[in-house]
């Protein structure tokens, strides 16, 4: 192994994702959930009118639940995780992303391999103020890489660090 | 302008080319109805008359496409109501590679694939066909227009050959390399397709039947005996096909060195050239099968950052060397990785309880497997037992020998592999990003995994990506790339 050679520059600390992402990640989720259990209910109808199964109502009504409640389950936890455990760094090589508990990551984007990078918003984070930020490298395994949930300055301020547009700000 | 290259068409037969997949895949159907007689002449009537669209479609095609060669650009227009043009810079292609099947050889032409390095799937044009005479002069314009700019060395009178492969290599590499159930695998693809086609319907099993079917199976150990003999005489048999599969595509592999650029040409029915200029070489890979260990061989393999997969599936893999003797690996490698000498690397083994925790784990994979084997054919299913605990220490055993990684201020390697040994390199130029990731699993071990992430390295080639680190190693060996690789400030170069 070599030597260490490079001290990490602390100059620029972590920084976490926008509270706030919490909100719009479960406001997508229960959207996602009220589409599927829609859907669903209404794939259930259709298929009752034609062609009644065999099946008691009770246990097809059952499973649905159950099944949308985990949904439900999993879309309010996994937004404040990602919270939680998201943390990314600028500093001078590029930037750095760290992910996730179970399923730790650590990823160092180079600044001198980013191909484009874009600033992105859906209806829901316009509401609150957030983005997200994308980055393209000409990698195959990490070739795009997300950061969602970020404020929207925030997102254009590293956007254009990272592209070297510092103080010009288009969008 | 006065100075403009005339716009040119491609090669009359193009024609029928570009009417080939259309005929193709009516074949099977054709062959159906002319096999039963049909009822009547409508059938063919029918048939011919569902040719017409593609017919008129390749006419369209052939006399709406025009391309123009200039010194510095390909000009591509295509299309009868939405015309587009396509500019492609000499500068920007990657690859111009040309292939030839047995049928567009008897006819002197050649499938034109011109590759950058975009991120589409897609090549950046293919031009089918042209006549040998301007395929050369398209390809000598682009390397003429890319040594102007690049700096590339002047190419040389002669090529020098690095690498031709007689007969012998080629049985050679056939047997190391298995490909024969490509072989098998179109074979029964055929077949699904004549049993599709003529509505023959295959007996259905249920999982009762399955189990039972295996319960008598298992039963009569001599009829296992029989299984295993014929397992051994189809792994024969696919070792036979790999090698005719061998010596049909790679016949007369040949490799040459062009100032910056490596050519590589070979292929008995349709023939193959690419050209690869060094710059490119993303990912190089050394494989050593045993069949290839033994005879004192290696192969090695290139990935370039061109993403595109044709109809073998490769996606910018290229052979450098099919086969080769293992003492040449070192020079070949080091002159395509300017300076990278892979038997001069030094090798750093991963935590020591590697080993002791692969065995663990595929200890309990083996345990699960055996237990479904029992449950599907009773206690005779134990024979999986010794094959699975084969299979863990192997493993295990790959991982505490083999096992390494190499890392300095130009590259970073990776080597694993118990039978088949394989080595990747990446120089440090060529890595777009560091991840490390620690699963659940790693930290219950106090370990975590490095890759390295290149441009063109998709599919399951092996790749430098490094398990079983102890845990501050690895963030060593991540920060210590990032900022290596950080030095050199380039996409592609």
């Amino acid at each position: 192994m070599p030597e260490e050679s490079v001290s990490a520059v602390d100059a620029a600390a972590w920084r976490r994702l926008d509270p706030q992402s919490v909100h719009v990640g479960r406001l997508t989720g229960a959207i996602w959930v009220a589409a599927i259990g829609l859907a669903s209910l209404l794939g259930f109808g259709v298929t009752w009118l034609i062609d009644p199964p065999e099946l008691p109502i009770w246990i097809v009504l059952g499973a649905t639940w159950v099944l949308l409640g985990l949904f439900a389950w999993l879309a309010w936890v996994l937004p404040e995780k990602r919270f939680r455990y998201t943390r990314y760094r600028l500093d001078e090589l590029g930037l750095l992303i760290h992910r996730g508990r179970m399923f730790h990551s650590e990823l160092g984007v180079l600044r001198s391999r980013i191909q484009h990078s874009d600033v992105s918003q859906g209806p829901i984070q316009r509401a609150y103020g957030l983005a997200t930020l994308s980055i393209s490298t000409a990698g195959s395994d990490e070739g795009e890489i997300g950061l969602t949930g970020i404020p929207i300055g925030e997102a254009r301020r590293l956007r254009a660090e990272l592209t070297g547009l510092v103080g010009d700000d288009v969008v | 302008m006065s100075s403009e290259a005339p716009p040119r068409r491609l090669h009359w037969s193009s024609l029928f080319f570009s009417l080939g997949p259309v005929v193709r895949n009516m074949l099977p159907l054709a062959l159906f109805i002319f096999a039963t007689g049909g009822r009547g002449i409508g059938w063919r009537v029918w048939l011919l008359i569902a040719l017409v669209p593609a017919a008129v479609q390749s006419l369209i095609r052939h006399y709406t496409y025009t391309y123009r060669l200039d010194a510095e650009s390909l000009t591509i227009a295509s299309g009868l109501i939405a015309r587009r043009v396509r500019h492609i810079p000499h500068q920007r292609i990657q690859q111009v590679e040309l292939k030839q099947g047995p049928l567009q050889r008897l006819l002197g032409v050649v499938e034109v694939i011109v590759q950058s390095g975009g991120t589409s799937s897609e090549p950046e044009a293919k031009l089918s066909v042209l006549s040998m005479r301007e395929a050369d002069a398209l390809r000598q314009s682009v390397e003429a227009a890319k040594r102007r700019s690049n700096d590339v060395l002047p190419a040389s009178e002669a090529a020098p050959v690095v690498l031709r492969l007689g007969l012998r290599d080629l049985v050679l590499c056939g047997l190391a390399q298995g490909r024969g159930w490509l072989v098998v695998g179109g074979a029964l693809a055929l077949g699904w397709q004549v049993l599709d086609t003529f509505d023959i319907e295959l007996p259905s099993f249920g999982a009762s039947e399955i189990r039972t079917g295996a319960r008598a199976m298992m039963g009569r150990l001599p009829s296992v005996a029989m299984v295993l003999v014929l397992l051994a005489g189809v792994a024969v048999l696919f070792r036979i096909l790999s090698v005719g599969w061998a010596i049909v595509r790679l016949h007369g592999f040949t490799l040459t060195r062009e100032g910056d650029l490596l050519r590589t040409q070979f292929g008995l029915l349709t023939k193959i050239s690419t050209a690869i200029p060094r710059k490119r070489v993303q990912l190089l890979t050394i494989i050593e099968t045993p069949v290839q260990r033994m005879a004192g061989r290696a192969a090695v393999r290139v990935e370039t950052a061109a993403k595109f997969a044709n109809e073998q599936g490769q996606t910018g893999a290229e052979w450098l060397a099919p086969v080769i003797a293992r003492g040449a690996v070192s020079p070949l490698v080091a002159d395509v990785l300017q300076g990278v000498d892979p038997d001069r690397l030094s090798w750093h083994s991963v935590a020591p309880h590697a080993a002791r925790r692969v065995l663990c784990e595929s200890s309990i994979v083996s345990a699960i497997v055996t237990a479904g084997a029992v449950w599907l054919a009773g206690w005779s299913g134990l024979v999986m037992l010794p094959i699975a605990v084969l299979m863990s220490w192997g493993s295990a055993r790959a991982t505490s020998h083999r096992y390494a990684y190499s890392v300095d201020d130009e590259a970073v390697a990776f080597r694993s592999g118990w039978l088949t040994h394989r080595l990747s390199i990446v120089r440090m130029a060529r890595v777009q990003a560091v991840t490390l990731h620690e699963s659940w699993l790693d930290r219950r071990w106090g370990m975590a995994s490095v890759a390295v992430d290149t441009a063109g390295a998709s599919g399951e080639t092996h790749k430098v990506d490094v398990h079983y680190l102890p845990r501050p190693e690895a963030d060593r060996l991540f920060t210590f790339v990032r900022a290596a690789a950080a030095r050199y400030d380039s996409h592609f170069g």
